[in-house]
């Protein structure tokens, strides 16, 4: 099954490279339901998507951040099912448009 | 001509009176780690579209860099070399005297050696978002506790908060120097509103 901006494979030995992909794709759609909040004139508004959604992915993306070395194969599968369900309901429902990765550090 | 892949990481300390410096580089043959292959190093950052350099007569010196070292910046391979705000001038304006301001940086460690058949210098930039002030700023945002009338909406805002802060992180470690900006500006509207004031960039 393939899913993710890097075509990650679930159930798939993860790779130094591929958790970092996996940590930067998380990142990049964090900063994105951040940006989409940013931009709403009052944060009054109607946010609760974003808001749910952004803590959730803080969480994921901390986990991969911080907690990387305890993290085995299948909580890698779990963290990128997890990105990539609420990707998809941002893209699919909210018109959110994933950009292409700005790999920098 | 190869190139070193050199790899910097840059850690601001809680207060913003420095960041450390660390080499995450992997330093393997043909270019494994000789101090007396290091020529000279040069700091610089870039903050607010202007570009400081860090003014040091010997840097490579003051770095300590010699025989013991495993890497740039010490003998352990999770050495730091500690950068206070003082070094950094753009021509005779300092950066500041005691804090790295809250905002977008880019910074740079270029390395002079004389490793054969590389590249020199080997280059490496790292975007970082330093918003040690604003995470302080956010940590006292005040919520009233009345059990009986729970503001939940200002609860939700205020984590929130945090989070944006988080992903402003994010964004500039990303190299999203737009997005860390448009993520700042709110919450720094979102703190003016509750009075939080400044608390060393006043």
């Amino acid at each position: 099954m393939k899913s993710g901006l890097f075509n990650i494979t679930l159930d798939m030995i993860w790779t130094a490279t591929l958790k970092y992909d996996l940590l930067n794709n998380c990142k990049t759609l964090t900063v994105i339901l951040a940006t989409s909040i940013a931009r709403k004139l009052d944060l009054g508004q109607p946010i609760d998507g974003y808001l749910d959604d952004l803590y959730f992915m803080c969480n994921v993306t901390f986990a991969l951040e911080e907690a990387s070395v305890v993290l085995v194969d299948a909580d890698f599968d779990y963290l990128n099912s997890v990105y990539n369900k609420i990707r998809n309901i941002h893209n699919r429902y909210k018109g959110l448009i994933i950009p292409a990765h700005h790999d920098a550090h | 001509m190869a190139v070193i892949p050199l790899t910097i990481e840059i850690v601001e300390a809680v207060e913003a009176t420095s960041f450390n410096l660390y080499d995450l580089t992997v330093w393997t043959a043909p270019y494994a780690f000789d101090s007396t292959k290091i020529t000279s190093l040069t700091l610089t950052l870039v903050y607010d579209s202007i570009t400081y350099t860090y003014l040091s007569a010997d840097l490579k010196a003051e770095m300590g860099i010699g025989v013991t070292y495993v890497n740039l910046c010490g003998a352990a391979i999770n050495s730091a070399f500690v950068v206070t705000p003082d070094h950094f001038y753009d021509g005779a304006t300092q950066l500041n005297s005691t804090y790295f301001p809250d905002g977008y940086y880019e910074i740079t460690l270029s390395v002079d050696h004389t490793y054969a058949g590389y590249d020199t210098p080997a280059v490496d930039t790292s975007h970082q978002g330093f918003l040690a002030e604003n995470y302080i700023m956010a940590s006292k945002l005040p919520l009233t506790i009345d059990i009986n009338n729970f503001d939940y909406e200002e609860n939700r805002l205020q984590f929130l908060c945090i989070a944006m802060l988080r992903a402003a992180t994010w964004a500039a470690e990303l190299g999203r120097q737009t997005e860390f900006e448009e993520i700042t500006t709110k919450v720094n509207d979102f703190l003016d509103a509750r009075s939080i004031n400044e608390i060393w960039s006043v």
